[in-house]
Formats: C-alpha cells, structure tokens, sequence
C-alpha cells in the first residue's frame, strides 16, 4: 500500500504542474478579471442579479458554472496526462530507473491510472472548492454594492456549497469512469506512439470510420457502427426521467438539493457499459504494460 | 570443494533484433562475492547481455538470476539486484529529497540512512533538483542510491561514462571500500579496463556476441602470459605461437595463451598481461567488418 502511495505521489511530482500551478494562475486571472469586470459594469450585474429567482441563485449558478468549467479542465487536463504520462519516462531514459525498482510494469502504469483517478481529480476539487469561496465573496461585494441584491448568509452558503459540492462530486465520478475507455486509448497510444499519440488519437478512429464505410460503399443508408459506439461513448446518454429536469432544479427557488442531481445523476447513467468501458480501460492498460515490459530503448 | 550454487548461471543464451543475431549462444556462471569485469567492444553485445540478466529484455536459452527468470520476474528480482545503466537514468523532475522519499517507500531494501552517509561530503544537497546537478554528481547520487539498496548483485553498465578521472576514481573506491563485501557480487562493464582492473577477481571478454574469455583473474594470470623478446629469441618465440604480437619503443612484445612459464621466461621478460593488453591481444577480429563507401 506504501509503494501504491508513493507511485502516485511520483505521478503528482511530475505532472502537477497541470493540476496544481496553472490552475492556480487560471483562478488568479480569473479573479482579477472578475473584479475589474464587477468594477466597471455594476449596472449589467444589478440587472442579472435581478433576474435570479432567489438571493442564493447568483452564488448557485456561479458556483455551478465554475464547477462545471473545472470539470472541463479535469478531463481535458487527464486527456493530456493519459497521452503523456505513459511514455513521460522514456524522454530522459528514466524508464530504465523505474526498471529497476521491485515494481512491474503493469504496477507501474497501474499507478498513473490510480493517479488519474484520485490525485488528480482531488487537486482540481480542492481548486473547485477555493473557487466556491471566491464566488461567495464576490456575492458580498455584489451585495455591497448593488441595492436589490443580498448575498447568502453564512448558512445558506454552507449548504448550497455542500449540496452542489456532493452532486458535482458525484457527477464528476461518474463521468470519469464513463470515459474511463477514452483515457485508456489515450495512454495505450501513448506508450506506443509517444508524442504522436495525440493526432493518432483521432487519426486511427477517423480512418477505422472511413474504412468501415468504403467497406460497406454500395449501402448509401449504412450508418457507422464504429461512429455509433463512439458517439455514444462520449455523450453519456442513459435514461431520461421525464419527471426532473435538471434546468428546472437549478433555478427553483429554494436552495438546490444534492440528492435529487446525484438520484438524476444514477438513473441517467449505463451501468452495464460503464462497466465494459473500465474492462476496456484495464484492457489497454494491460496491453500497454506488456509493450512497457519488451521496450528497453529510453 | 564444490562452487556454491552460481549466483547467474546462463546456458545458450541467445538474442536477435530482426534478422541479425546479437549473442550467439553464451553459456556463463558467476559465483556469488565475485567481482566480474564484462569487457568488450561497443556493439559486442554487453549491454544486451546484462538486460537479459536483468529482465529487460527477452531472449532465447536459459537464464537464471538468483534462482529466478529475470524476463518473467523482474520485478521480484529487483529486490535483491540493483543496477546502473549505461545513460543518465535518474528521474530529472525530482529533488533528492523526494526521490529518497519515494525510494523509503517503494524499494524494502532501500535505506535512506546509508544513502545519505554516501553522500557525505559530496556536493550533493537535499533540496537539489536532479536536472541542475553535473554530470559527475548525478552518477554519485545514482551510485549512492544502488549502494543503499541492501541487493545481492550489483550491476553497473559503463556507470563512469563521460565522468572525468576524479570523479572516477572517487566512483571505484567508494565502490569497493563502503560496499562490497563477502555476501556481495558486482557485474561490470566498462571501456576503462585499466580502471577496474585492480577490483577485478573475474573477467569475461565477448566479442562479437560470442565469450573469448570467461576466466578467474588468478587463472588469467596463470594462463596468459606476455614476454619482452630478446631479439635474438624472436623465432623460437613465434615459434610457440603467440596469440599476439606487438614492436612498441623497438622491443618485440608478445602475449601467449598457455605456454609454460619456464619455456618462456627463457626467451626474454615475462609479465602477465594487463587487461587492456589482452583485451587488445584476444579481441582482434580476422572477420571485422571492412566498412562500406556510403
């Protein structure tokens, strides 16, 4: 469990500068822009804080934008580090140095996914999380200066804070694992094709798609299944429950509840293939560490 | 007395890329507490023979290290075998102090005591990055560290590359003075035969993927014998073969493969030959390559 701990560590060492500095130069932009922006256009934030239904709506929505903006760059931040960390090593001839640990390497390519899925995303929440606070003071200085608008009190904030906290987390779980399949393609490719994995990335489906449909040339009605399943695999689409709707819960009056998102949230999702999409994920981790394993050039 | 159960022991080991053929079938034992040079030519096959012997690479015959299949349980088998290879492979993005953090955790045998008794009196500093550290202090930190790996066999492929003469000195003694011992083995190749000469107990040639000398230096200086000619001894001298031959400041130098010592000592000087000596005199190669016009 100690070498675990360390394995990830070592990841977080190498790549935090994706999940700890520029995050941080991102939120101090962020916040100086948002102040000049609060500065010089009071009028234009009055009439949207007029416009929410309730006095924890500005900070909710805010909130939530922001989450959702940090999500974003999580998964577009674990794009890169997929593409990258899985031949990081083999730039400065490393790789021969963790070869001589007491580690395989499914271990050690096990690590960096373990990494994917807990350090990483961590660092991101916690920045999700400083951002929360920042949105609510910006509320104070909205309320400060605009007539008709007051902050939530300390509570309110608590436990709208909490609530988008806990559906976010949730939500952001599940849309880990769902594209657990297009990471693990992502760091196959990249501990085949080093930097090229990135064009290859898109290149090898583009052209499996092309094929697919040259194959079948005579079928003008034929619809790709490779397309389909990708589609599918990137729009997270299950079930949808006619009885909520997520627009609507985010603009009721009363302060959102976390669990009505993360019930949505559950029934929204495919299990079966969130399932096969995390076989796929230890599939290609698994074909990646046996190439790992013959590969003894730096 | 019977040999202990040989540490390595390789039979028919065999190793291709594509169509060419790299080790052409060695068969090898090295006995534990040994110290053993592996010398031979750039492309003769060292380096693939020590990443066979450590799991990095796959090959035909058999190979065991410590009892074990290195290719198939490399990771088991580091526990008790460190090793240097022949590039700077120390992670750049670390400090030394987080490298020894994560090495505490990841390596049992790994300790951070001895680590840091090596680099005792070095330049070396804690907070250091490894990509700002010289040439030579990165292999004192690397040596530091596979020092402090309490391992049964030790590995080194040309870890002196590129460090000036101090530096390698200071790399040799360190070596021998604070950590071989009786329990120890130590595999080493490098091109600076003469450096390593004095440390050696064993020495293997290979040339051309094939082992021309697998001998204790204690036989080799039985075996091997050089003679200063006296000139007008030079045809009874050829006439017991020579395996090698040499006029260097106008005397005639030769080197012999067996020859009895009193038959020799007749003829002029005699001397064992020192490993570069007969490295050049065993590696010369009736089939090298000419070269081509490009």
């Amino acid at each position: 469990m100690r070498s675990w701990v360390a394995l990830v560590k070592r990841e977080f060492l190498e790549h935090r500068g994706a999940f700890l500095y520029a995050p941080a130069i991102i939120t101090l932009v962020v916040v100086v822009v948002l102040a000049v922006a609060v500065m010089f256009n009071q009028p234009e934030i009055a009439a949207d804080a007029g416009d929410m239904p309730g006095s924890v709506k500005l900070f909710e929505a805010a909130f939530m934008a922001s989450f959702l903006l940090w999500s974003v760059y999580l998964l577009i931040a674990l794009f890169f580090y997929y593409s990258d960390a899985f031949h990081a090593d083999r730039r400065n001839n490393s790789m021969l140095f963790w070869k001589s640990m007491p580690k395989s390497d499914l271990q050690m390519l096990g690590s960096k996914v373990l990494a994917g899925y807990t350090v990483f995303p961590l660092a991101i929440g916690a920045w999700i999380m400083v951002s929360g606070v920042i949105v609510y003071l910006f509320a104070n200085v909205i309320d400060m200066i605009v007539v008709f608008y007051t902050a939530p009190n300390f509570m309110e904030f608590i436990n709208s804070y909490m609530q988008i906290l806990v559906a976010g987390v949730v939500y952001a779980l599940i849309a880990l694992l769902w594209y657990a399949p297009v990471f693990g393609w992502a760091a196959f490719l990249g501990t085949l094709f080093k930097r090229w994995s990135m064009p290859l990335f898109f290149a090898i489906p583009a052209i499996a798609v092309l094929l697919e449909r040259v194959i079948n040339i005579r079928n003008f009605t034929y619809e790709s299944q490779i397309l389909k399943f990708i589609k599918f695999r990137l729009e997270m689409v299950g079930e949808d429950p006619q009885d909520f709707d997520p627009e609507v819960w985010i603009m009721q009056q009363d302060a959102v509840s976390a669990w009505e998102l993360i019930k949505f949230a559950i029934s929204q999702t495919d299990w079966l293939n969130m399932g096969i999409g995390i076989a796929i994920l230890a599939g290609f981790i698994y074909l990646a560490s046996e190439y790992r394993r013959r590969l003894i050039d730096a | 007395m019977t040999n202990p159960t040989p540490l390595v022991k390789a039979t028919a080991l065999r190793k291709g890329f594509g169509k060419k053929e790299i080790l052409h079938g060695l068969d090898f034992e090295i006995q534990p507490g040994r110290i053993v040079g592996l010398i031979g030519h750039n492309g003769a096959g060292k380096t693939t023979t020590l990443n066979a012997l450590l799991g990095l690479t796959d090959c035909d015959g058999d190979i065991t290290v410590l009892d074990k299949k290195p290719y198939t349980e490399r990771a088991a088998l580091m526990n008790e075998v460190a090793f240097i290879s022949d590039v700077a492979s120390l992670p750049r993005f670390l400090r030394v102090r987080e490298l020894f953090d994560l090495l505490d955790e990841i390596h049992p045998n790994f300790s951070r005591e001895k680590a840091n008794g090596f680099l005792n009196g070095t330049d070396i500093r804690a907070d250091a990055k490894i990509k700002n550290l010289s040439k030579g202090m990165v292999a004192q930190l690397h040596l530091a560290v596979v020092m402090a790996i309490n391992a049964r066999l030790l590995v080194l492929d040309e870890p002196t590359l590129g460090l000036d003469i101090t530096y390698r000195k200071r790399f040799y003694k360190r070596l021998l003075e604070d950590y071989m011992n009786e329990d120890r083995t130590l595999l080493i190749t490098t091109h600076q035969v003469d450096e390593i000469e004095f440390m050696l107990t064993d020495l293997m040639f290979i040339r051309d993927g094939h082992l021309v000398l697998d001998s204790p230096m204690e036989e080799v200086g039985e075996r091997y014998v050089q003679l200063i000619v006296d000139a007008k001894n030079i045809d009874k001298a050829k006439a017991l073969k020579p395996i090698y031959e040499e006029t260097k400041f106008g005397q005639n130098i030769m080197i012999f493969d067996g020859v009895d010592h009193d038959k020799l000592s007749a003829l002029g000087e005699i001397s064992i030959p020192t490993v570069s000596d007969l490295f050049v005199a065993l590696m010369q190669r009736d089939t090298a390559h000419q070269g081509e016009m490009i």
